[in-house]
C-alpha cells in the first residue's frame, strides 16, 4: 500500500478513533479535531465557518496558555486536565515537530483515567437509577389504576347481579299477582330468563371475576335455579357437564339457551303425566361445546311443514354464538346444540376463592 | 541532641523528599503519567537554567560546545558528576558517575525526566532541536549514566523519542 493511499485511511481511522484527539496552536485555536474530540470539547468542525478553539476551558496543572507552551516544546506527554462547568476531560499533551514555517502545534489526547471513567460510569448509573425510579413510579401508578379498574369492574358485576336478582324477583311477584294465566306465564318466563343471566353474574361475583365463568359451576347452578322457580316436583331434571372456562360473551347466551330449552320441556313435554325426566349434558369436543337437552316426554308440537316447533329465542341465540342446532324426536325430544369454543385460560388463583 | 550522629541534613532531606514524592506519584498515576508531571517541571527548570547561563555569559544563544559545558557544569553544581564523552554536529554524548539525587534515584526512573528535559530544553533552545536518549541510567541500576543528545531531527525516530523543539519567544516573532 502506498503512502498516498494510506493517508485518507489514516484520516478515517483517526476520525473514528474513540480517543479524544485535537491539534491546537499556542492560542488554543483548533487545527484538527477527530469526532471524539469535537464531541468532548463541544466543537464545530475546524474547517467550518465558525472559529473553533478551546480558549474557554480551564486547565490543570497550569493555565491554558502556559500548558500549551509547555507542551509544545517537546514530544514528552505532559498531563493536561481540562474542565468547564460540570465537564472534565483528563488528557495529555505534547508538541508536534515544527515544519519550519508553521507555528508550534500541540497534540492533545484523552487518557483512560480511572477516576474520570468512574465518574462517568457513576453518572450513568445515577441516570439509569433515575430512569428506573421513574419507570417504577409509572408502573406503580399503572398497577394502581388497573387495580382500581378491576375493583370497579367487579363492583359493577356485583351491582348488575343484585339488580338482575331484584328485577327477576319483581317479575315473579308480578306473575303471582297477575290475574291472567298467559300474562303470568309471560312474566315468569321473563323472570326466568333474567334469572339465568343473574346466575352468570353471581358466579362472576362470587369468584371475583369479571369475564371468565366455569362451565361446571354454571350449569348446575342454572338448572337449580330453574328447578326452584319453575319445575313441578314430578319432573326430574338431571345435569351432567364437563369442565371448561368460558368467556361471559359465550356464557350469557349459553345460559339463556339452556333456560329456554329446559323451561320449554317443563312446560310442554309432560302434559298429564305423573313423572318426567329432563337431561341436560355439556360436552367439550376439542374446539366445540355440545349441549344436549333431552326429555322423555311426548315430543314437540310440529309446525305446518311437520318440523318440530322451535322454542322462542333459541334460533337467534344459536346464531349469535355461531352455533348449529338439531332436534330429534324419539321417545321424547332431544335438542343438540354445537358451537365453537376457544379454551380460555382460567385464573385458578381467583376462581373459587370466593 | 545536636551532637547526635543522625544521617540528616538539608541536602539529604530534600533528596529523600523528592524520592518519596516521585515514588508516590509513580504509584498513584503510573510511571508514564509521573514522567509527564516531572517533564513539565523539568522543562520549566530547563528554561530557567538556560536563561540564567545566557544572562551570566552575556549571550543570546549558545554554541554546541557551550551547551555541552553548561550541561556538565549545571550537574556539577547540584551534586552530579557528568562529563562529556564526545561532541559533533549530530550529537553530544555525556557520561555520569554520580546522580544529583544520589542513591535516592535508584528505582525512581521518572526522575531521569529532569535530566532529559533540562538537557533537551537547553540544547533545543540554543541549537534548534534535541532528541535525548538515555542509554544507561543509575536509576535503572546501571553503574553510571550514558546520555546522548541528538541535534538533528530524524524521520525514523521512535514515536516515543524524547524530542525538544525551539520555540519562538513570542508567537508574533514567528509570523512576522
Amino acid at each position: 500500500m502506498t503512502g498516498r493511499s494510506q493517508a485518507p485511511i489514516a484520516d478515517l481511522a483517526l476520525d473514528a478513533h474513540p480517543c479524544t484527539t485535537l491539534v491546537v496552536d499556542l492560542e488554543g485555536r483548533v487545527l484538527y479535531a477527530n469526532a471524539a474530540g469535537r464531541n468532548a470539547f463541544g466543537l464545530a468542525r475546524p474547517s467550518g465557518p465558525v472559529p473553533c478553539d478551546i480558549a474557554g476551558w480551564k486547565t490543570r496543572p497550569m493555565p491554558l496558555a502556559d500548558l500549551l507552551r509547555s507542551a509544545s516544546m517537546s514530544s514528552n506527554w505532559i498531563p493536561a486536565h481540562f474542565f468547564r462547568d460540570e465537564v472534565s476531560i483528563h488528557a495529555r499533551a505534547r508538541g508536534l515537530p515544527p515544519d519550519g514555517t508553521a507555528m508550534p502545534r500541540i497534540l492533545i489526547a484523552s487518557v483512560a483515567d480511572s477516576t474520570a471513567q468512574f465518574s462517568i460510569h457513576a453518572q450513568q448509573i445515577r441516570d439509569l437509577n433515575s430512569q428506573l425510579a421513574l419507570y417504577q413510579k409509572k408502573s406503580d401508578e399503572l398497577e394502581a389504576s388497573v387495580a382500581v379498574a378491576k375493583f370497579l369492574e367487579r363492583e359493577l358485576v356485583h351491582r348488575v347481579k343484585n339488580n338482575l336478582a331484584i328485577i327477576s324477583a319483581l317479575l315473579n311477584e308480578q306473575a303471582r299477582s297477575a290475574g291472567d294465566q298467559s300474562v303470568s306465564g309471560a312474566l315468569r318466563s321473563a323472570a326466568s330468563r333474567i334469572k339465568s343471566i343473574a346466575v352468570v353474574h353471581d358466579i362472576l361475583d362470587s369468584n371475583h371475576q369479571t369475564e371468565i365463568v366455569e362451565l361446571a359451576e354454571l350449569m348446575p347452578k342454572l338448572i337449580n335455579g330453574i328447578r326452584a322457580a319453575l319445575c313441578p316436583k314430578h319432573i326430574r331434571i338431571e345435569v351432567e357437564t364437563e369442565s371448561a372456562a368460558i368467556h361471559i360473551d359465550l356464557a350469557l347466551p349459553l345460559a339463556l339457551l339452556v333456560n329456554e330449552l329446559v323451561t320449554n320441556a317443563i312446560k310442554h313435554a309432560f302434559p298429564g303425566r305423573s313423572s318426567g325426566r329432563i337431561h341436560c349434558r355439556c360436552t367439550i369436543l376439542d374446539v366445540e361445546i355440545e349441549i344436549t337437552v333431552s326429555d322423555d316426554g311426548v315430543g314437540l308440537p310440529v309446525d305446518r311443514a311437520g318440523e318440530p316447533r322451535q322454542p322462542y329465542m333459541v334460533g337467534a341465540l344459536v346464531s349469535q354464538i355461531d352455533g348449529s342446532m338439531e332436534c330429534r324426536l324419539d321417545q321424547g325430544t332431544e335438542w343438540r346444540l354445537r358451537f365453537p369454543f376457544r379454551a380460555t385460560r382460567r385464573l385458578a388463583a381467583t376462581v373459587g376463592s370466593g | 541532641m545536636s551532637d547526635a550522629d543522625v544521617a540528616l541534613d538539608r541536602d539529604l532531606f530534600f533528596r529523600r523528599l523528592l524520592r518519596d514524592l516521585s515514588g508516590t506519584l509513580e504509584g498513584v498515576v503510573g510511571l508514564e503519567a509521573a514522567e509527564g508531571y516531572i517533564s513539565t517541571v523539568g522543562g520549566q527548570v530547563g528554561l530557567w537554567i538556560d536563561a540564567s547561563y545566557r544572562e551570566v555569559l552575556g549571550k543570546t544563544q549558545l554554541r554546541p560546545e557551550e551547551v555541552a559545558s553548561v550541561c556538565v557544569d549545571l550537574k556539577k553544581r547540584i551534586g552530579g558528576d557528568f562529563y562529556l564523552i564526545s561532541i559533533d554536529e549530530d550529537k553530544m554524548v555525556f557520561g555520569n558517575r554520580r546522580c544529583p539525587f544520589g542513591e535516592m534515584v535508584v528505582g525512581r526512573t521518572s526522575l531521569c525526566m529532569m535530566t532529559s528535559n533540562v538537557f533537551g530544553r537547553i540544547s533545543a533552545d540554543n541549537l534548534g532541536y534535541a532528541r535525548v536518549q538515555l542509554d544507561e541510567t543509575i536509576a535503572r541500576g546501571d553503574p553510571g549514566c550514558r546520555v546522548v543528545v541528538h541535534l538533528k531531527p530524524h524521520d525514523d525516530a521512535a514515536p516515543d523519542a524524547r524530542e525538544y523543539y525551539r520555540l519562538p519567544r513570542h508567537p508574533a516573532d514567528e509570523t512576522s
